[in-house]
């Protein structure tokens, strides 16, 4: 019985963690789970991340999407430096130890495609028809 | 009598050398029997081993033989073993016999073959890896076909390869002449069809070398077929050079839209650009002739295109836009304007079915104010006769014909291949060429009658000599230029030379299916446009000035800004930019020849189509369809979507213009000769003289030629080479 | 891309409609001005910079419709119902691409990878089939030699309608390292015609993945009712 009310008063925390009732329902719909976690920081974008090192390597580090985008996310939307954590590539986020920024950095682009700004690769081949200019008047 | 060098002008003698060696005997002979490699053939006497062995099914290799060019019989590579004859023998040169046993797949004429292969491989070099004729050369096929399979060519360290200087001879074509044969058919073709007898050999057996003697260019209007005789890559295409092989390109069966004569040729594509430009056979036509400009101008295709619409701004730029864009703003205007205020002039490459769209849309508009750019005469008949304005003998009429007048012409830049006929006539049979307008080189004799239009009407009235000699000719031809019609007098000009013409008809008694007027057209739509109701000459559009003017590709500049009023909307529609684009507020990118299915009725009435080689490039399309595009914007839809519905309103105007291949011909000479007692325009004292006289004046004569470079390297290689 | 011009068109029919929402509600991706912060920021009175969501409580966000037509059912209820029916089929669509098995290369062991538990792609609904006839996918997993074009090319056309392909690293997307190769085909685009390419050599199994998501968002917005019914 015991087991029955812990497991219960889990989920309640974890509403209480979502911020209500309404508010875990749609982080369930949104990311297919809730995971009670540490707010590690968020990057210029809005994407909360998260960790919990009671979960096993792979599942202890996550990200919940800014809420703009709805279920509409996309992984290209999170910053490398954010990346590089998320992926156990390195142990501190960018907040406790800042990654500084080198000179050949752009800033960070999602994925595009299928959007009307998307990437198209221009051509490289020399144009085979030479199209006439008007002369200035 | 053969007129032709080396064999002396008026020698009798030549006379049965020639039909020997070329014509038909009169009469009908009884046919000989030969037997080709023990296979009975019936041929005429007269006729060629290799002719014979032809009409068994049976090719024997050739290199200095072609058909349309005299025997030389120098390359030796036509050898065959005829029974009873103890060497082999030149088959092109030698005339059947009685009975001759001919053996084409012989011991000895194998051997013979390998032989001589092996002889002309022995001094060329072995640089078809690098060489433009490879893939179609008649040298690497034939020594597949008929070579020894492995070389005894040893002497490297002494003699080596014969090597000959390459000749500089224009800009058109690229010499490597370590690669010649010695085949001689361009020498011939020089002096037998192009009538310049610029090329020839110095020097003897391994010393002997084609060539022009001293360095100069090689001054011929038909300079380029000397690249597709070539058996060999000694003469290759400059321009198109090292750009690919011919089993990468694709060949698509074409019409020429240079000059009126509509030559049939082949476009060769690859990875959609036009690469090169071939002639293809047609007898009725160009025989398998091109001019350098159907040949070489291909390149302007790929110059100052109009590649996206064009609307002019607040401040008198012209901005590029997209299609949307530039039709509402059209169609804004169209629907503003009384649709009598609506004038269109159509230019000299339009074809039939965007000019059939274009007169239809502006009948619906409720304009009648169509004209070409070239002008005829429209008093008279005018246009209404078919007959008025066609070259109605046609152009293999020229080969019947025995008296040519030329009126104000110069056929030689103006339809090279109509002077290329008039040539091969004279030469072979007899033919006399009398021409009224300034003298200019037509690469054959004539009689220079002078360059004043009193002459013509002296004719006409049958007080001038030449009346006479017209008269007693069997098959007399007049031919007028329509640079000549494009005078003040024009009307005056065609009433006098079809007046001498129906005279000499009369005379002549040459009968009713033999015709003598012929107008010898400049621009490849003239006869469609006018087959089309068009009005020739945009007289019409001065005297009542339009408040929107539809230019079709009108770039000759008959109408320029200032005869226009000053708040005329000008909408341009054509490929290229050039006067008509320059001068327009809206300008609708259309296709070239080479990248639509239209229609094209060459001057004696033929129509013939053109097939898309390539997609209009960018955001031209059609022009046909644009007008279509257009036409439902402003609310009146043409009623045709597919090209086919196009061509059936073309059938239903005039059912010639659909009939491809044929040449309506038209007989209404009498009638337009009593319509044309009323014209009352009296001739002009100024001498005839034609547009083109030299040359130069050839290679940039439509916008597609403007834009060319190849064109005007040459324009500029014939003023400073000498 | 397609996708957007097709939502354009759609929205420019109902010019009422594309009124309200110029931001989120269209991309799928958030634009790179969208920024929405946490509920303790949006204390320190950051600065939104989209104007409608300044009065907007975080936790009460409502969920972006996931469907990429809006219509609304007011305005015109067939096109609504119509939207809705390729929301349906969409849906049922990109949750159960079965893609066909074409490994040709190495990128073929990623594949397998992503096929495995650690990625897992049954739960996205991929499952591998080893017959075009009951795949409406095709994952080109490899370098397409001249000599497997024409099976490519026959396989594509067995696929059944409605049907997609995933060039799945460097060698399918242009030939690759072998690109100058007399024996390899440049891209398997040049035979059919490819929707996602997946960079790569090879190509991770989370990069393939990613494709497969990109895939789904692909066909998400595709317009089947709609241009049946426009028509």
């Amino acid at each position: 019985m015991s087991i029955y009310l812990q497991k219960l008063r889990e989920v309640q925390q974890l509403v209480k963690h979502h911020g209500g009732l309404k508010a875990a329902f749609l982080t369930l719909y949104k990311t297919d789970g809730l995971k009670m976690g540490e707010h590690k920081g968020t990057d210029q974008f809005g994407n909360r991340y998260y960790e919990n090192k009671k979960f096993f390597i792979g599942r202890s580090r996550w990200v919940e999407f800014t809420d703009g985008v709805g279920v509409d996310y996309d992984a290209s939307m999170i910053p490398p430096e954010w990346r590089s954590w998320l992926q156990y590539s390195r142990d501190e986020t960018p907040v406790d130890k800042t990654v500084a920024p080198k000179k050949w950095h752009g800033p960070h682009i999602d994925n595009r495609s299928g959007m009307a700004d998307q990437y198209v690769p221009y051509s490289t081949t020399r144009p085979k028809i030479q199209a006439w200019t008007p002369p200035r008047q | 009598m053969l007129r032709l060098w080396p064999l002396a002008r008026n020698c009798k003698a030549t006379k049965a050398l020639a039909s020997l060696a070329r014509c038909s005997s009169t009469g009908a002979p009884a046919k000989v029997e030969v037997f080709v490699d023990d296979k009975p053939v019936q041929v005429e006497p007269g006729t060629t081993i290799l002719q014979a062995c032809a009409e068994a099914g049976v090719e024997i290799p050739r290199f200095c033989y072609h058909e349309r060019l005299s025997i030389a019989g120098n390359c030796r590579m036509c050898l065959v073993e005829v029974e009873k004859s103890p060497k082999p023998i030149a088959s092109c040169a030698m005339p059947v016999m009685k009975g001759m046993k001919i053996k084409t797949d012989s011991e000895m004429t194998r051997k013979a073959r390998e032989g001589v292969m092996e002889f002309l491989l022995m001094n060329h070099p072995l640089d078809c890896p690098i060489c433009d004729q490879g893939g179609e050369c008649d040298l690497q096929d034939q020594s597949m076909a008929f070579g020894s399979d492995r070389s005894r060519f040893t002497d490297m360290e002494h003699g080596g390869k014969r090597a000959v200087e390459d000749k500089n001879i224009g800009p058109l074509i690229k010499t490597i002449m370590t690669r010649c044969i010695h085949c001689t058919r361009c020498i011939r073709f020089a002096s037998e069809v192009a009538g310049v007898d610029d090329l020839g050999t110095t020097g003897r057996g391994g010393d002997m070398q084609v060539g022009t003697y001293v360095e100069k260019m090689f001054k011929s209007e038909l300079s380029g077929n000397i690249i597709d005789l070539c058996p060999v890559g000694a003469l290759t295409a400059k321009p198109s050079a090292f750009t690919a092989r011919p089993w990468e390109t694709r060949r698509i069966d074409s019409v020429d839209v240079m000059d009126a004569l509509g030559s049939n040729i082949v476009v060769n594509t690859r990875t959609n650009e036009v690469l090169r430009i071939l002639p293809r056979t047609n007898d009725a036509v160009n025989e398998e002739w091109i001019s350098d400009a159907t040949r070489f101008a291909y390149d302007g295709l790929k110059r100052q295109r109009l590649t996206a619409p064009f609307v002019r701004n607040a401040a008198g730029q012209l901005e590029q836009t997209d299609w949307e864009t530039a039709l509402v703003k059209v169609a804004q205007k169209l629907v503003q304007v009384p649709g009598e205020k609506v004038a269109g002039v159509a230019g000299g490459l339009v074809d039939a079915e965007a000019l059939v769209a274009l007169k239809d849309y502006l009948n619906k508009l409720g304009s009648e104010a169509l004209c070409t750019e070239e002008i005829f005469p429209m008093d008279g008949a005018g246009t209404d006769l078919r007959s008025n304005y066609l070259l109605n003998t046609g152009i293999q009429g020229v080969e019947r014909a025995d008296l040519i007048l030329l009126v104000g012409t110069n056929p030689r830049f103006e339809a090279p291949l109509f002077n290329a006929r008039i040539r091969k006539s004279w030469i072979n049979n007899e033919l006399t060429v009398a021409v009224v307008g300034t003298r200019v080189d037509l690469t054959y004799d004539y009689d220079h009658l002078g360059d004043s239009t009193k002459i013509l009407a002296d004719i006409a009235a049958g007080k001038h000599p030449f009346a006479q000699t017209l008269g007693k000719a069997k098959n007399p031809m007049v031919v007028v230029g329509s640079a000549a019609l494009q005078r003040k007098d024009g009307a005056a000009i065609h009433r006098a030379v079809a007046t001498m013409a129906q005279n000499a008809r009369v005379q002549s008694g040459c009968g009713d299916d033999w015709k003598v007027l012929n107008v010898l057209h400049r621009v490849a739509s003239q006869v469609a446009a006018l087959d089309l109701g068009y009005k020739a000459g945009v007289e019409y559009i001065r005297n009542n000035p339009p408040s929107v003017l539809y230019m079709l590709g009108a770039d000759e500049g008959a109408l320029t800004r200032d005869q226009l009023p000053k708040d005329c909307f000008v909408i341009y529609q054509g490929h290229h930019g050039d006067r008509g684009a320059a001068m327009a507020d809206v300008i609708l990118p259309g296709a070239a020849y080479t990248e639509k299915d239209a229609t094209y009725v060459n001057t004696e009435g033929r129509a013939q189509y053109t097939k898309t080689a390539v997609t209009p490039p960018m955001l031209a399309r059609e022009d046909w369809k644009i007008i279509r595009a257009l036409s439902e914007m402003t609310g009146n839809a043409l009623p045709y979507d597919r090209i086919q519905d196009v061509r059936d309103r073309l059938y239903d105007v005039s059912p010639n213009l659909v009939q491809y291949g044929a040449a309506e011909d038209a007989n209404y000479f009498k009638q337009a000769q009593e319509l044309a007692a009323g014209i009352s325009g009296k001739l002009e004292e100024k001498p005839l003289t034609p547009s083109l006289l030299n040359l130069k004046d050839f290679y940039m004569t439509n916008s597609i030629g403007r834009a060319s470079q190849t064109m005007a390297k040459c324009v500029k290689a014939v003023q400073e080479m000498p | 891309m397609a996708a957007r011009t097709v939502w354009q068109r759609l929205s420019g029919l109902k010019p009422a409609l594309t009124g309200g929402h110029q931001t989120g509600c269209i991309t799928v991706a958030p634009s790179r001005n969208l920024l929405t912060k946490k509920q303790e920021e949006k204390k320190k009175q950051d600065v939104m910079l989209v104007p409608y969501r300044q009065h907007m409580n975080p936790d009460r966000t409502p969920i972006k419709s996931a469907t990429p037509f809006n219509v609304s059912f007011k305005d015109n209820k067939m096109d609504y119902a119509v939207a809705r029916l390729d929301d349906l089929i969409n849906w049922s669509r990109k949750g159960s691409l079965w893609p066909l098995s074409f490994g040709l290369a190495c990128c073929a062991v990623e594949m397998m990878h992503f096929a495995a538990p650690r990625y897992d792609m049954d739960r996205l609904g991929v499952v591998f089939r080893a017959t075009p006839r009951q795949s409406d996918c095709i994952i080109v997993a490899g370098t397409v030699t001249n000599k497997m074009a024409p099976a490519l090319r026959r396989i594509y056309d067995q696929l059944l309608e409605p049907k997609w392909v995933i060039s799945m690293g460097s060698c399918a997307n242009g030939g690759g390292y072998y690109h100058y190769s007399y024996s390899v085909l440049r891209g398997c685009d040049r035979v059919i015609p490819v929707d996602i390419y997946i960079p790569g050599c090879p190509p991770t199994a989370e990069a393939l993945t990613y494709g497969i998501l990109q895939l789904q968002k692909k066909i998400k917005f595709s317009t089947l009712a709609q241009s049946h019914y426009r028509r």
